[in-house]
């Protein structure tokens, strides 16, 4: 009866079968998200597919890129489509680059109403070729709506994210996994607001990067070579700064 | 003539008054002949898609050479079994026959009388009543008075006799039929274009209802365009209104295709989009320029596929948001930040550039920063973390620059980039560390 352990943690894995002693080990597929840390606490260790997740920066900007960041940097470099539905500002292309996103396979979709947001991202989500939509709400979605966005979702088998701004316990939705993000010094804390499985209120710090040393290809963004530079250019922009 | 009103005993040649007193809610429409022949036009090009020679038979025949399309085909079984559920897929009714020459096929399809076996397509010629054969009236008339009713007892007779009776034409036809003399047909050729259009029965105010409207010609379209293996990338659609000039919509698809579905979904989108001026009487589909699609190599997971449903969301999406919202990014060779980027054309491999580290939001506009303490107020005091970037540049284009750029941490631990004025030493947010 030697195979007996192996066969009961296969069992295990069964989403039907829920422990008490942690969280869901079923086995649903995920995206790599990147970090270490967050790993640790999200169900399947990363971004579920097939399902749309909910990110409650407490204000935009507040770090809620460094966490997506990685991930869609690895399904862009993969050549899967991503899309970028209301964001509040521009994504900014030499920093997303700089990233590791393969901006060929980046989309910005810009909405005029909150309306159309959710029917673009219901859309996007629908389509196999997209692998993860990213949408930004100012208001509250209706429970209908979320559960429309699921299903689109689950017909797709792309990873959602919804993001609003605000307190993680003053909004509910019925999304399977929320994370609340929230800047604090030195790093962004990321909590677990909801998950499949046992709940974890211990937030997960995820340091700022330390300070990029200049590299020998440019000295700042001055002096980074890339435009042709006339005579007269040169003479203009003198060297001044340095990033630390 | 549809199965309801057939059930209730209407017949073609009766009277309008018989007809209607047999089914009291009857609807008389008029023919349409060159409705006829456009559908009958486009219903061949479909046809190429089981044989290279098609052939019109008109008023309403069509002729397909299968012979050399069997072994692809896997045998005549199948291959009627693909035209039938074709057909059915276009709601079409139609009489089929096959049989070795065409005047026979197309004599078996008219009379709806066709060999049980193909083998036994002689007999069932001879048996042919000659009533309904597609003659002229005199000699049908004729053949009645000497007492002719089946085409094997035309055959039997002389063909002296008949030749003089009934002149040349007649001896040539029977010779055809039999496969004695050689019957060479002109076969169709397929427009280079797909133009279609429709009158409507009564005026349309109603955009929804022109989408059943659409869904019509596109389908038509897609059946055009599948027989030729072709596909489409645009579309123009012509809305015509009484007294105003008419309408049009371009419909754009990012990649050509021929899914009728998908051009479906755009073109509503595009419609409910509309504010139309008048109501409509008749619409119009033009489809000029026509894209191979066939030979397009698929990789083994389907990849080429994914990729022209991706650029019919994009087409979707536009559709109903605009042509700018969606839009694709890269970086510009640019110092100055707001410049730095670009929107980029579709599929463009943007410059790859090295940049200092840069926030991954830009605010569209700078955002005025109020001073306290002599340090950037933005709901909260900040700290700046290093030294300046200094971005001074564009005095030759009118939007010169001079600033000093910082990144800043506030005690809630949020990241800005900040610069500061050189003119007026007045402060700036321009980006979040998100």
């Amino acid at each position: 009866m030697q195979a007996a352990p192996a066969a009961l943690l296969d069992i295990l894995k069964h989403p039907g079968i829920w422990r008490g002693d942690g969280y869901s080990q079923a086995s649903q597929p995920v995206v790599d998200c990147g970090h270490l840390g967050l790993a640790g606490v999200l169900p399947g260790g990363g971004w579920p597919q097939a399902a749309v997740s909910e990110i409650i920066p407490s204000r935009a900007g507040c770090g809620e890129l460094r966490l997506l960041l990685p991930a869609l940097a690895k399904l862009t470099q993969a050549g899967k489509q991503v899309l970028l539905i209301a964001p509040p500002h521009i994504p900014y292309a030499p920093a997303w680059q700089a990233a590791g996103v393969d901006m060929r396979h980046l989309t910005w979709v810009a909405t005029e109403s909150e309306h159309d947001a959710q029917w673009a991202m219901e859309q996007a989500l629908r389509e196999p070729a997209c692998a993860a939509v990213v949408g930004w709400f100012r208001q509250p979605l209706s429970d209908r709506n979320c559960r429309r966005l699921q299903l689109a979702a689950e017909t797709g088998g792309g990873s959602g994210f919804v993001l609003r701004e605000g307190r993680a316990e003053a909004l509910s939705s019925p999304f399977a996994l929320r994370l609340a993000v929230e800047s604090v010094a030195g790093g962004v804390a990321v909590r677990v607001v909801k998950r499949r499985g046992s709940p974890d209120t211990r937030p997960v710090f995820l340091p700022h990067d330390a300070p990029r040393r200049t590299q020998s290809g440019y000295h700042h963004a001055v002096a980074s070579a890339a435009p042709a530079q006339s005579a007269a250019r040169r003479a203009a922009s003198r060297h001044y700064a340095h990033a630390a | 003539m549809n199965e309801a009103a057939e059930r209730l005993g209407v017949q073609i040649g009766q009277r309008r008054s018989t007809a209607q007193a047999l089914a009291a809610g009857l609807r008389l429409a008029r023919r349409q002949p060159t409705q006829e022949a456009a559908l009958l036009g486009s219903l061949a090009a479909w046809a190429m898609q089981f044989t290279p020679t098609v052939c019109l038979d008109p008023p309403a025949g069509l002729l397909l050479e299968v012979e050399g399309s069997l072994a692809y085909f896997k045998g005549l079984p199948r291959l009627c079994r693909l035209v039938d559920e074709g057909l059915a897929e276009m709601q079409l009714s139609v009489r089929r026959a096959q049989a070795p020459t065409p005047l026979a096929a197309s004599w078996f399809a008219l009379t709806g009388l066709r060999p049980n076996t193909p083998a036994q397509w002689q007999p069932a010629l001879q048996r042919l009543p000659l009533q309904r054969l597609p003659w002229p009236q005199e000699w049908r008339e004729a053949m009645r008075t000497l007492g002719l009713r089946r085409l094997g007892e035309l055959l039997a007779l002389p063909r002296a006799g008949l030749g003089r009776r009934f002149g040349p034409q007649l001896s040539q036809l029977l010779d055809r039929a039999q496969g004695l003399q050689a019957d060479p047909r002109t076969p169709f050729v397929p427009p280079d274009h797909f133009e279609r259009s429709l009158e409507l029965a009564w005026p349309c105010e109603q955009v929804e209802a022109l989408g059943f409207v659409l869904k019509r010609l596109l389908g038509e379209l897609a059946v055009f365009l599948l027989g030729r293996g072709l596909g489409v990338q645009q579309l123009e659609l012509e809305l015509a209104h009484e007294g105003q000039p008419a309408s049009t919509l371009l419909l754009g698809f990012g990649r050509p295709t021929r899914s009728a579905e998908g051009m479906l979904a755009i073109g509503r989108e595009r419609l409910a989009r509309l504010a139309l001026p008048a109501p409509v009487e008749a619409i119009r589909l033009k489809a000029d320029i026509l894209h191979r699609l066939d030979g397009e190599a698929l990789d083994l997971f389907g990849h080429a596929s994914s990729q022209a449903d991706f650029s019919l969301l994009l087409a979707r999406l536009s559709a109903r948001l605009g042509q700018d919202a969606v839009r694709q990014l890269g970086c510009a060779p640019e110092h100055r930040p707001e410049k730095a980027w670009q929107v980029t054309p579709p599929g463009a491999k943007p410059p790859t550039l090295a940049f200092a580290e840069r926030p991954s939001w830009l605010l569209a506009e700078p955002l005025p920063l109020a001073v306290r303490d002599d340090r950037p107020w933005y709901g909260e005091p900040l700290t700046l973390l290093d030294r300046a970037d200094r971005i001074e540049t564009g005095w030759w284009d009118g939007s010169s620059t001079a600033r000093d750029y910082y990144r800043a941490e506030g005690p809630s631990g949020r990241r800005y980039w900040l610069f500061q004025q050189r003119s007026d030493f007045a402060w700036y947010l321009h980006g979040l560390y998100a």
